[in-house]
């Protein structure tokens, strides 16, 4: 077997289309899905991050604060703790006050703290009070040490701010001693003694290593700057050589990194986020301004810079997830599809498969289980219920085929047995009819034959002539029962008919043949009556196709109908063509036939009238005979009478089928339109050959070459007819073989010679006999040596034909 | 001429007897074909035969075993069998002839003086 393409076994397959329909219902909604959802993911990631790092921002910048607020409010602790303000009262009045109480107190706050140093200053700018803290160690400065700074920010501002306030320095870097630089914020807020005047100032510095430091962002792919707004300067700097509080030292313009300085140091807005702003697209920028209360020295900005790459590669991530979750799910679903459809598919192969079986006659074929209880097993079950119902039915119909073949042969048997009755029937009804004939013949035998013997031959009664007073009435007797035997004759016909039991013997007949007899028995009917019988029979005419016995019957009942209700006038007999067939008709000039009794001129025992029976004799059967053979003929015989006119009676014959278009008399004579009547018996010069040969082979021979040269042949086998069919038809030439069987050849050629009517009718014998001599003895015209030389013969025939005085 | 008449039919034979004293023929009448057969056909110039003879058709059979016997003189039928078919069977049989009954006393001379010559 051919292997099947992929698309062919992917049509042929169910599951395979249905899988393909389930993974395409559910790619389509996924798809749309997918694609909405990348979409959404990418927002919210995008969204997520922003917030996430705006959050961060907001939260590290309050921290920061925190941070810077609670140095704040620890400079303000300090100023107020107990052991300051007796100091600071104490200083107001002995400018040599104690220092020792302060000290402790100091020493031990600073000690416990991160703090670097703290300082008293008195309202000249003069310190009195100093501890600086280095490696966890409070050192007090000594006296000589103190300085005097009345210009420095955090003495200055401080004096300068409403009571209760504190100042906050910028950050800067401390340097001592060529050691690493340290960021510091100086606190610092006025001493007021106990009257409210205030009488110096106390500042804390404070290390912001720290605090920048909690502003840095835990994630470590994003940088974390500190810019101070006032000046545009980096307080931190990944870069430490940008950063002043990494002790970089160098302050670098923060508007030549930060492009974008404009929007985050602006004071209308506080905080906010960049992403990917026109300078720097690949940065998302979060930004968060510090500044606490009371504190405008102080404008910090937090500024994160994260790069969107990494945003973006979230959302790749997130879709990544997306994508391969809903590729497990549609692999998940066309897993289910397979199992799925396999549930559906699997028992339909399965019956498919057994309903093969079944349609390959194997009816018990095991029908499939179907373990589910969906529509799946309703068809199963009904499957089972049509196979089990197909085997009941064909079971069924066996059975029934058995029976009807037993009842066909039994119907065969008694149809055989009722063909046999039948044919018995036939064969009895053949025998019954038969032997009703010859038993009605035999007395009728005695009525004709004595009468006639009385009334012809006195020899056989002693030579005394029958009396003329008993003539009459013998005479009446004879005719009676040649009546009788008319009637007979006719029943028989048509009891024959009837029965079904008169055979035609259809042949090629010539209608002028038919004609010439009829015509010349006509004749001899008319006894005389001054009746012209015309026969018009046109060249024409092809020969017919029928049983010429019975041909003749049909012409010669009409003939003798016409003859007989015909006193005066013409009858004619007349052929004529017609598309089909050729018609021959007989019109007289006679009594017709009343209109009302043109209906029942054909049924059987049925006259014109009454008294036509008296008048005119004749059986009544006649007519409904000769109708029944013409249509035996294929034809019909119908009837066109006027009454006191005359009467017409025409019927059809169908052409003999090989003369349908040619017609077979190609001979140049004229149209044969004969008149005649009793006295003019003997016009006739029609060239028609009798042939009267018992061989059939060299009949048949003989016949085809005369008929190529269109003669009109006449055959017979048989010697005994010779006489009666050359009487009846007088032929142009008489072909005789001499050597017939029961005929005497010599005495046939005599008797012919002898007959006046047929003497004239020139006789070719055809002999194996070499004797010449004895033929022409005997009349004839030539004599022809066999075995015949069909040239010589044909040569010898058409000399007779063409010198026919020659015979006489 | 010597005729031999086999007829089984008493008022047919008697007519054809009555015939046969009126002329110069000699005639010998059998009534059945047995009786028909213990004779020398070949001592006869005419043989005329009843075709149904007592109810069964011998004369058939009669004209045949005078062909395969070589008679060669006119064996005319005299019958009152009339079909088409019963008259073929006759020519088949060997007659020459078929004289069908009834018939007038005329044709019968013409049969007789055809044939007899």
């Amino acid at each position: 077997m051919k292997p099947l393409s992929l698309f062919a076994r992917f049509q042929a397959s169910l599951q395979a289309k249905l899988i393909f329909a389930f993974a395409l219902v559910l790619l389509i909604p996924t798809a749309v899905i997918v694609v909405y959802m990348t979409n959404i993911i990418s927002n919210t990631v995008i969204e997520q991050a922003r917030s996430d790092k705006f959050r961060m921002a907001e939260a590290n910048a309050a921290k920061l604060e925190a941070l810077l607020l609670s140095a704040e409010r620890n400079t303000l602790f300090l100023s107020r703790a107990p052991a300051t303000r007796r100091y600071v009262d104490d200083l107001g009045q002995n400018p040599q006050t104690s220092t020792d109480g302060v000290y402790a107190f100091l020493e031990s706050f600073l000690k416990n703290s991160d703090y670097r140093a703290l300082r008293i200053l008195t309202l000249e700018g003069r310190e009195v009070v100093r501890l600086d803290k280095r490696d966890d160690l409070v050192i007090i400065a000594p006296a000589s040490e103190l300085q005097t700074t009345p210009t420095l920010p955090y003495f200055v501002q401080a004096l300068r701010l409403p009571i209760g306030q504190v100042y906050i320095s910028n950050l800067t870097n401390e340097s001592i001693d060529g050691q690493t630089p340290t960021p510091i914020i100086d606190y610092s807020t006025a001493l007021v003694n106990s009257s409210g005047v205030k009488v110096g100032v106390i500042a804390l510095r404070v290390n912001a290593g720290p605090i920048l430091s909690a502003a840095i962002s835990s994630d470590p792919s994003e940088t974390t700057f500190i810019v101070n707004a006032q000046d545009g300067t980096y307080l931190l700097h990944p870069d430490q050589n940008q950063s002043l509080s990494r002790g970089g030292g160098t302050r670098t313009l923060y508007q030549d990194l930060i492009i974008d300085s404009g929007a985050i140091l602006s004071q209308l807005r506080d905080e906010g986020i960049l992403f990917g702003s026109t300078e720097r697209p690949e940065l998302m920028q979060t930004f968060k301004h510090v500044h606490p209360p009371y504190q405008d020295n102080l404008q910090w900005v937090l500024l994160y810079q994260y790069p969107i790459r990494k945003v973006f590669e979230a959302v790749t991530n997130a879709r990544l997830v997306v994508i391969i979750l809903t590729l497990g799910a549609l692999l998940l679903a066309v897993l289910v599809a397979v199992i799925f459809t396999r549930t559906i598919t699997h028992p339909v192969q399965m019956l498919a498969h057994t309903a093969t079986e079944i349609s390959r006659g194997n009816l018990t074929a095991a029908i499939p289980v179907v373990k589910t209880h969906d529509e799946i097993n309703d068809l199963a079950i009904a499957f089972s219920t049509m196979s089990r119902e197909l085997q009941t039915l064909y079971t069924d119909l066996e059975n029934r085929v058995t029976e009807r073949t037993k009842e066909l042969a039994a119907a065969n048997q008694s149809l055989e047995e009722a063909r046999r009755k039948t044919e018995e029937v036939s064969k009895a009804k053949s025998i019954f009819l038969s032997n009703m004939s010859h038993e009605l013949r035999t007395p009728l035998n005695v009525v004709i034959g004595y009468t006639s013997s009385m009334l012809t031959m006195p020899q056989m009664y002693n030579g005394i002539t029958l009396p003329d007073i008993y003539r009459q009435d013998i005479q009446l007797i004879k005719d009676n029962g040649n009546y009788l035997l008319g009637l007979i004759t006719d029943i028989l016909d048509l009891s024959k008919i009837e029965a079904g039991k008169l055979e035609l013997r259809p042949t090629v007949v010539d209608l002028a043949e038919i004609f010439r007899g009829v015509v010349s028995t006509s004749l001899g009917l008319l006894k005389d009556k001054p009746i012209q019988i015309i026969s018009e029979i046109p060249n024409n005419i092809p020969r017919v196709w029928g049983d010429p016995l019975r041909v003749r019957q049909i012409v010669l009942n009409l003939m003798s109908n016409a003859v007989k209700f015909t006193d005066t006038g013409s009858i004619t007999l007349r052929a004529e063509l017609e598309t089909q067939c050729v018609r021959v008709s007989v019109t007289d000039t006679g009594i017709g036939i009343p209109e009302k009794s043109l209906a029942t001129i054909f049924d059987r025992f049925q006259q014109a009238s009454a008294d036509t029976d008296k008048q005119y004799g004749g059986t009544g059967l006649g007519l409904d005979i000769s109708k029944r053979l013409s249509i035996m003929h294929g034809g019909d015989l119908s009837v066109h009478s006027e009454e006191g006119r005359g009467s017409s009676f025409s019927f059809t014959l169908p052409f003999a089928p090989s003369t349908v278009t040619e017609p077979t008399r190609n001979l140049p004579e004229p149209s044969s339109v004969e008149t005649l009547s009793s006295a003019d018996l003997s016009v006739e010069a029609i060239p028609l050959i009798l042939l009267v040969e018992d061989e059939v082979s060299t009949r048949e021979m003989m016949r085809r070459i005369l008929e190529s040269k269109g003669y009109v042949v006449t055959d017979t086998h048989d010697g005994a007819k010779v006489m009666d069919l050359a009487e009846g038809i007088l032929p142009t030439l008489i072909v005789l073989d001499v050597h017939l069987p029961n005929v005497n050849g010599w005495d046939l050629l005599k008797s012919l010679k002898a007959n006046p009517e047929t003497a004239s009718i020139p006789v070719a014998v055809c002999t194996v006999e070499t004797d010449k001599d004895a033929s022409m003895r005997l009349g004839a015209t030539t004599h022809i040596q066999k075995p015949i030389v069909l040239d010589t013969f044909l040569a010898e025939i058409q000399n007779i034909l063409a010198f026919p005085e020659k015979s006489v | 001429m010597r005729i031999l008449y086999i007829e089984d039919d008493p008022n047919d034979a008697n007519l054809i007897t009555r015939y046969m004293q009126a002329t110069q023929h000699e005639l010998v009448l059998v009534s059945d074909a047995n009786e028909a057969r213990s004779l020398d056909a070949q001592q006869f110039d005419l043989i005329m035969v009843d075709v149904v003879l007592n109810h069964t058709r011998d004369g058939y059979k009669l004209a045949q075993e005078l062909r395969e016997r070589g008679y060669q003189q006119p064996v005319i039928a005299v019958t009152g069998l009339s079909l088409p078919k019963e008259i073929e069977a006759c020519y088949d049989a060997g007659f020459s002839f078929v004289l069908t009954k009834p018939f007038e006393i005329p044709q019968l001379v013409n049969v007789i003086e055809t044939y007899g010559k």
